[in-house]
């Protein structure tokens, strides 16, 4: 089960020379000595408990439920590939996967859309945007920031990470983190008011 | 460039605490729940292990390019006559363009050795080289000549062969350079070393690999691929990456235009040396 999976990744040495690594292809692509289907069995499980979760902090993420499946489904597909190696190297699939969303978010190379993994959804975007928070001016001041404002953002106040978390995720530097923290905060802050001010002007 | 110091805008911050509550009360909205497909699951395994076929049948591709690229430095160096100490042109640049990446035909029963675990260049280092290792210590497990400053913080460079450690040329030494594809091909590895924090950089030679299996020439692509955590640069250019297993160290990835890998190094993610 999904639970069991952090703990007996921990059990794992994270140090010294990594063996299991040379070993980890077999007879064939994600199926263990024994046959166990790796894939469709832990992997699989994890998925399956992880996605609602992974969805909704997606959509939080990238402002739309598309792009959110996209966001999960890209990142999934590369955690499950080398699934063995994420669990016993990282300790947290979970923690893990969002943080790589939160990269493929700010990402620019990662545009292949992908639909399928979002239920009654209309396919054309025009019907879906006026949506859910069409009243809520934040959320649409949200939506208008570049990437990495809004992942500062999202990490900050959805995962609560602290300054120096959000840089080592990232891949910037703290100050970065701040500066695009006060960037995104104070546009926010001026679309909102804009927004209160003349009730219907964007 | 940004219009206003941080401190500034730290002080703007303090005026309305408030947007702090609503950004959190945004995010705990239930609509931001997005329904899953019932199938939605096995898309994801199926997908996957898609991908683990393709990255399977790319490492194989890359371990025979590894090969390819010492050879072809070789030959395309041979002509120079360079003695250790000087500045010689790159492997990278010479595999990246002349050898395509996804001609493979590797069937998806991949063979189980990939790589000598020897030419990786692990969380914490290579071989006997780890990061944060003095300057005694290194020389310790390397033979060590001389040194050449490469700024005022007492940050040293050093080129390292088979199992010596010898010195660039203080002309070559370019201050605040990214030190990237300069290495001559008999080279295994450079050291950017501080009197301080010790080894602070170790930039691979053009043989080795990430354990994850990224190494020069490996695509973006695979780069993506190997690491979910990181975030390519738009074009070219370089982007680091936590180095799974050492939380102190990251992965420093020089990226070319044409989307390959030029050059890597694992550093230590709180550095004095400029890099």
């Amino acid at each position: 089960m999904v639970a069991a999976l952090p703990s007996a990744a921990r059990a794992a040495p994270l140090t010294g020379p990594d063996t299991d690594q040379w070993a980890e292809p077999t007879t064939e692509p994600g199926r263990n000595a024994n046959g166990h289907d790796v894939l469709a069995d832990d992997f699989g499980e994890f998925v399956r408990a992880a996605l609602p979760g992974l969805l909704r902090y997606g959509h939080a993420l990238a402002g739309n439920p598309h792009d959110a499946a996209d966001l999960v489904q890209g990142v999934l597909e590369r955690i499950g590939a080398r699934w063995g190696t994420v669990v016993r190297r990282t300790g947290d699939p979970l923690a893990y996967a969002r943080r790589a969303m939160a990269n493929a978010h700010v990402s620019r190379w990662r545009r292949v859309r992908r639909e399928n993994l979002v239920a009654d959804i209309p396919e054309t975007r025009a019907v879906y945007q006026p949506d859910r928070f069409a009243d809520e001016p934040l959320w649409q001041a949200l939506r208008a920031l570049p990437p990495r404002q809004r992942a500062v953002i999202v990490l900050r106040y959805y995962e609560d990470l602290s300054e120096a978390e959000i840089a080592r995720t990232l891949g910037i530097s703290q100050g970065t983190v701040k500066s695009q923290a006060n960037k995104a905060m104070g546009t926010l802050r001026t679309r909102l008011g804009a927004v209160l001010e003349g009730r219907g002007g964007r | 460039m940004s219009t206003g110091t941080p401190e500034d805008d730290e002080r703007e911050h303090e005026e309305q605490p408030a947007l702090d509550d609503e950004l959190r009360r945004l995010f705990a909205d239930d609509r931001l729940a997005v329904p899953v497909a019932r199938n939605a699951g096995v898309a994801v395994v199926a997908g996957a292990r898609r991908r683990r076929r393709g990255r399977m049948a790319m490492a194989a591709a890359g371990s025979v390019l590894a090969a390819v690229a010492v050879v072809s430095a070789g030959a395309a160096l041979s002509g120079i006559g360079h003695p250790a100490t000087t500045h010689v042109t790159a492997a990278g640049p010479v595999l990246s363009t002349t050898v395509p990446i996804a001609t493979t035909t590797t069937p998806a029963a991949a063979p189980t050795t990939m790589y000598k675990p020897t030419d990786v260049l692990g969380p914490f280092g290579y071989d006997k080289l780890s990061l944060g290792m003095s300057l005694k210590d290194v020389a310790a497990v390397a033979q060590l000549r001389d040194a050449a400053p490469v700024t005022s913080n007492g940050c040293y460079r050093y080129t390292v062969f088979l199992d010596v450690v010898t010195v660039q040329q203080p002309s070559t030494v370019v201050p605040g350079a990214t030190p990237v594809t300069t290495l001559p091909a008999d080279a295994v590895l450079e050291l950017l070393v501080s009197a301080r924090n010790g080894v602070i950089q170790v930039i691979a030679g053009p043989t080795m690999h990430t354990p994850e299996g990224i190494g020069i020439g490996s695509s973006k692509e695979a780069l993506a691929d190997a690491y979910p955590l990181l975030v390519l640069p738009v074009r070219a250019g370089m982007t680091t990456v936590p180095a799974t297993g050492n939380p102190k160290a990251i992965y420093v990835f020089q990226v070319a235009g044409n989307g390959t890998v030029t050059a890597f190094s694992l550093r230590q993610a709180k550095s004095d040396c400029p890099s």
